[in-house]
């Protein structure tokens, strides 16, 4: 579908644009806490992804390129706004973790009446820590394609990850 | 139980109509080639920073607001002075008239007129003297002179 996109076929990209437009707005809404910007983020974010579409090298990595693309968006509506939105960069503990398995995102399964607490968990984590249990959860994405969107090297996102889940496991335990 | 997705997309389901009409617009503006100027003008110019242009367009409404009440101001204090300055100004330049006549020798006919065909020097001087005679006969039909 990808390929056909570049062609710059329309129903290609509908189709493309569907099956991410939700999991985006996910990801964008965590992140800037506000529908109207979120919106705006991802209508950018599509409007980027055909306008540079040919500066895509791997067309299996559609997913993590578009994320990438909404993410410098968020980051310039945070730089219009100094001081009214968090940071995703300087995480304390940032130190490089190896060896770690990478889990599946279907190993967290949340009981009905926990849905509410667990979001009020998540989006109590840091900025950056959230940001990455975010594109784990949402898309499944590899710890090579979070850093991809991210920015950072693998060991980073594994260290980012695993603070994370920690995090929220405690934060869900004291709640 | 779901998985950590389905309550994230559940969560947001809700926006699915708002994202269908900006996918719709993206799509239909973007590759059907009806993606005009002013649509590149408007998302790329205005949407990325329409707070500055609102804040921009509040200021030059409140500058013509401002200019327009300052001009009906003007017009108010200009139209309620008219008739008055126009009257001292008649006043004065039948003065001048009577002493421009003195200095020039000429015979002031009936009640303060002069004769265009007594001035002597230039045509113009004559127009300027039929302006006069004109002034005078208006002073007198108002009973000022």
């Amino acid at each position: 579908m990808v390929a056909r996109a570049r062609e710059g076929e329309g129903d290609a990209w509908d189709g493309l644009f569907r099956r991410y437009q939700l999991p985006l707005y996910s990801y964008v809404f965590e992140l800037v806490h506000d529908e109207q910007v979120a919106l705006d983020v991802v209508q950018e974010t599509f409007i980027s992804g055909v306008r540079y579409v040919g500066q895509l090298r791997d067309d299996r990595r559609f997913g993590s390129w578009l994320f990438g693309i909404a993410r410098q968006k968020c980051l310039q509506h945070w730089r219009k706004r100094p001081g009214r939105w968090e940071s995703l960069e300087g995480c304390e503990q940032d130190e490089v973790l190896v060896g770690e398995v990478e889990a599946s995102p279907d190993e967290w399964l949340v009981r009905r009446e926990d849905e509410e607490r667990f979001m009020l968990a998540l989006r109590s984590l840091s900025p950056a820590h959230r940001e990455v249990l975010l594109l784990h959860f949402l898309e499944g994405f590899s710890l090579q394609e979070i850093g991809e969107v991210v920015g950072v090297g693998v060991g980073t996102v594994k260290s980012r990850m695993h603070y994370a889940k920690q995090a929220l496991r405690e934060r869900l335990e004291e709640r | 139980m779901r998985t950590v997705r389905e309550v994230l997309m559940a969560e947001h389901a809700g926006m699915e109509g708002r994202l269908d009409a900006v996918r719709r617009r993206v799509v239909s503006e973007r590759l059907t080639g009806r993606e005009s100027l002013w649509w590149r003008m408007w998302s790329e110019l205005v949407l990325p920073c329409r707070r500055v242009w609102v804040g921009l367009a509040m200021v030059w409404v409140l500058v013509a607001g401002l200019h327009l009440g300052a001009r009906g101001e003007a017009v108010r204090l200009g139209g309620g002075g008219v008739s008055v300055m126009g009257e001292v100004e008649q006043a004065v330049l039948v003065e001048q008239a009577g002493m421009r006549c003195e200095l020039l020798g000429l015979e002031v006919r009936g009640g303060g007129g002069f004769g265009a065909g007594e001035s002597i020097g230039p045509r113009s001087e004559a127009a300027v003297m039929d302006g006069m005679n004109l002034v005078m006969m208006r002073m007198r039909e108002r009973g000022k002179v």
